[in-house]
């Protein structure tokens, strides 16, 4: 048994990570950057609290395109699918 | 009397490990939603909490705007607001204290010390 008191939490955020990683490749897929920045946004916010910042800076930069003006930073999308796809 | 916080942000993500966070804090009490239009209503029929913890983007009704229309409430006018966000920029963060927060939090917090980072918080604005 885990002494990790978020590990139950941990384990959900992957769960739903997962879910996020497919949205996010629908919406780039069929061009919705809406989607894209509220998928980011997310991740970038709650990523981190579980230990996976890898994950939460791609989605930051991401984000951080959006919140600048600049837009989709289609290869910051990329890197955060990758870095989706090396879920445990 | 414990210190009651409405916790409102449309993550359940972060709703339940603010939660987790909060409660390590045995004199607090949460009040966690999971959008402005709950949490107003919410606050237009119950107690005013003692401080609301507000995300800033959420579909439907972002965290400014939810500041704007609970400031129309009565009781509220001065009720402490805390934004949290992931953009941390001294830019957006100067902005959302301009809007009337009296701090920002910033995504991804740590979760052993949000109970203590409020505190420190309103601790601050009512120096």
């Amino acid at each position: 048994m885990s002494n990790d008191p978020l590990a139950a939490l941990r384990a959900e955020f992957c769960v739903r990570a997962v879910e996020d990683r497919a949205v996010l490749a629908r919406a780039l897929a069929v061009g919705d950057p809406d989607r894209v920045e509220r998928v980011a946004h997310g991740l970038a916010g709650s990523a981190g609290l579980f230990g996976f910042s890898d994950i939460g800076a791609a989605a930051l930069a991401v984000d951080d395109g959006f919140a600048s003006g600049r837009g989709l930073d289609a290869a910051a999308a990329d890197r955060l699918i990758a870095a989706l796809d090396a879920l445990p | 009397m414990p210190l009651t916080v409405m916790h409102i942000d449309d993550e359940t993500d972060i709703r339940e490990v603010a939660a987790f966070a909060l409660e390590l804090d045995s004199d607090l009490a949460l009040i966690s939603v999971g959008s402005g239009a709950e949490a107003l209503a919410h606050l237009e029929t119950g107690p005013a909490p003692d401080i609301i913890l507000l995300d800033v983007m959420m579909p439907s009704m972002d965290g400014p705007s939810v500041l704007a229309r609970l400031r129309e409430i009565e009781g509220l006018e001065k009720t402490p607001v805390v934004f949290m966000t992931a953009r941390a920029q001294s830019e957006e963060v100067e902005r959302l204290k301009a809007l009337g927060a009296i701090g920002v939090v910033v995504k991804p917090f740590d979760p052993m010390t949000l109970a203590r980072q409020l505190r420190d918080i309103l601790a601050a604005a009512d120096a």
